[in-house]
């Protein structure tokens, strides 16, 4: 077992920023929403210059979805608050990003700054906590049932943690059991339901890739996750308790509870249509706690992905952005890899934005670049030569 | 984005070797260089398409006929029953549902002659077919409001569709509330079963849109600016295919 600590300055440096940044967010909150997505745009002008692939038709699919959703989705009545449209827009968007600049990898070493990600991560959510305890003069009862993050809700970041925790073991093959401790730790810190999902279906592949001892021990930190997780977010209860389960309900409902209903509504009520205001009643104050408003029910209320994937596109679409994802990565790296690198936010998805969020959009395209600079190291030399 | 020879100014990633019995699907190759090509070539082209798309999209937008919007809700009829199981507790039923009533009025052979003659000029299967398209229906509230959305050119014309349509349906729904009535005092439940009967009724005055709404200024000059782009890469690649 490697326990070393990596204590290089640039660790304990990008340690010292982050705290500050945090420290700097917890107390002048600012809206951070679309960092994700605004950093991605500077990094597709930046490296527009070094475009250079070969493009999938993928693209092709992914701007004819995008374009046709945003023209022809039929627009809802005037007197009705209108839709934060964009975001449904984005999984089409991420498409056309992934088929285009699926080989435009960055010229940084991607696996330095995936270890300090994994490495300061858990510390900086720990640094929350503190803040918390100094602001709210909290105890550590009080402190077990906050959900600590960085910069945005921790739901997206762990998304971007699984990420970097898979790269690492499966690309990079770094097989240390510490690491996989600390992401055990960054689960039950964060005490989040999604997380935990993703983390357990990443945990299948983890459990079949090492040997007997890490398994056991992996098996244990897994459900002592699971164990504290589900005390913490009285996982016992009931499901249709759990909010994200009771608007897919009040949606399914809204088809009769019947699957040939949600095929007669192939590409579902566009990107525009509010979710029905008699089903928007039968879940209260989701509007009103989402937009402000609780006569706005925009679909984003909705939360889950896959639940508003399915009002807004209709089931096919709904399927097809998680196969096209998939394949789009299965081309560049191995199926089995693909898997793994999706995995995380297709779980999440269930809960969150999953394919339409920035953060985790980010994940799973570094954690390809990773693969690319790991399979081809002269990538890495260009840069480090000043080639490129 | 054109088809053009591969560019070695810049390195290229390592692609696998070509596996004959796997399909192929990358199309072409998209690169700076290549972009900055295909600009630089076609700018000219690119710039002439785009003003005559631009103009295209304008004279669409300015003679296209504006459509209005108008919107209105009814709240459905209503009765209140004495649960048999537990007779301090009562429910309110709905005479007719939200979405069978919607369903009826989505028949185009579900209206009179004499509406859509007011209402759409001339009684043809396609005028008909075209006032079911130009409602929009939603169900509010906890089912029991119909929300009506009448979308036509021209705002008079507009406005005086959903005055005689609101009239239509409450006239319908009131022949639900009545029939209803009537079944239950056939029945002698109207004693012992049903507490009350609630008429329907118009929620709110009838809204015109502030302004037309179609046609849509952003989208049309997005949808001419693409176009424009999609139709000069089409032409160049049709130049390059056939110039060889």
């Amino acid at each position: 077992m490697n326990l070393s600590i990596p204590l290089r300055s640039e660790y304990v440096l990008t340690l010292i920023l982050c705290c500050l940044l945090h420290t700097l967010i917890f107390f002048f909150p600012v809206p951070v929403y679309y960092i994700p997505d605004l950093a991605l745009i500077l990094y597709l002008l930046y490296k527009f210059r070094d475009l250079n692939q070969a493009l999938s038709p993928i693209f092709f699919i992914g701007l004819i979805l995008l374009l046709g959703y945003y023209f022809l989705s039929p627009e809802p009545p005037e007197t009705e608050f209108k839709n934060n449209y964009l975001v449904s827009l984005k999984p089409f968007f991420y498409l056309c990003v992934l088929a285009a600049y699926l080989k435009n990898v960055p010229q940084i070493d991607l696996k330095k700054w995936f270890r300090i990600i994994l490495w300061i991560y858990p510390l900086i959510l720990l640094w929350n906590l503190f803040l918390v305890h100094l602001d709210e003069n909290a105890n550590l009862q009080h402190l077990m049932t906050r959900r600590p993050y960085f910069i945005f809700e921790n739901n997206f970041e762990i998304t971007f943690y699984l990420n970097c925790f898979a790269t690492l073991f499966f690309i990079y093959g770094q097989r240390k059991i510490i690491d996989f401790i600390l992401v055990v730790l960054v689960i039950i810190l964060a005490g989040s339901r999604s997380g935990l999902l993703a983390f357990l279906a990443l945990g299948v592949f983890y459990f079949f890739s090492v040997g007997w001892r890490q398994k056991i021990i992996a098996t244990l930190l897994g459900v002592g996750a699971v164990f504290y997780i589900g005390k913490g977010r009285n996982i016992s209860a009931p499901l249709n308790s759990i909010d994200r389960v009771q608007s897919l309900q009040a949606l399914l409902g809204h088809y009769n509870n019947s699957f040939w209903e949600i095929l007669k509504d192939p590409l579902g009520a566009g990107i525009y249509q509010k979710f029905p205001g008699y089903l928007c009643s039968r879940i209260p104050d989701f509007a009103e706690w989402f937009t402000g408003n609780s006569h706005n029910c925009d679909p984003l209320m909705l939360q889950a992905f896959y639940t508003r994937a399915l009002f807004q596109f209709g089931i096919y679409i709904t399927v097809l952005i998680p196969i096209l994802f998939f394949y789009l990565i299965k081309k560049e790296i191995n199926a089995k890899l693909a898997l793994i690198i999706l995995t995380p936010m297709a779980c999440v998805a269930t809960s969150v934005g999953g394919f339409s969020n920035g953060l985790a959009f980010w994940g799973v395209l570094l954690s390809v670049y990773a693969y690319q600079q790991y399979q081809n190291p002269n990538l890495l030399l260009h840069a480090s030569s000043g080639k490129r | 984005m054109m088809i053009a020879s591969k560019i070695t100014k810049y390195p290229t990633l390592q692609f696998r070797a070509p596996n004959p019995l796997r399909m192929n699907f990358c199309i072409m190759t998209i690169s700076y260089q290549n972009l900055q090509n295909w600009l630089l070539h076609n700018w000219k082209r690119f710039l002439a398409i785009e003003i005559l798309c631009l103009s295209i999209g304008f004279s669409y937008y300015y003679f296209a006929p504006k459509i209005y919007e108008a919107n209105f809700g009814v709240r459905l009829p209503k009765t209140q029953i004495a649960l048999t199981a537990e007779p301090n507790k009562t429910e309110w039923h709905m005479i007719i549902s939200g979405i069978d009533f919607l369903r009826i009025l989505q028949n185009p052979l579900g209206y009179g002659n004499e509406f859509i003659r007011d209402c759409m000029g001339v009684d043809t299967n396609q005028n008909r077919k075209d006032w079911v398209n130009a409602l929009n229906i939603g169900l509010k509230n906890r089912g029991d409001v119909i929300q009506f959305s009448i979308r036509l050119a021209g705002e008079g014309r507009t406005l005086q569709c959903a005055q005689l349509f609101e009239i239509e349906v409450m006239r319908d729904l009131t022949s639900y509330y009545e029939s209803a009535i009537k079944q239950a005092t056939i029945e002698g439940q109207l004693e012992k079963k049903i507490i009350q009967f609630e008429k329907p009724s118009v929620v709110g005055a009838i809204r015109l849109s502030d302004s037309f709404i179609q046609p849509n200024l952003k989208k049309t000059l997005i949808g001419v600016l693409l176009l424009g782009l999609f139709i000069t890469v089409f032409f160049s690649v049709i130049q390059k295919k056939y110039r060889h």
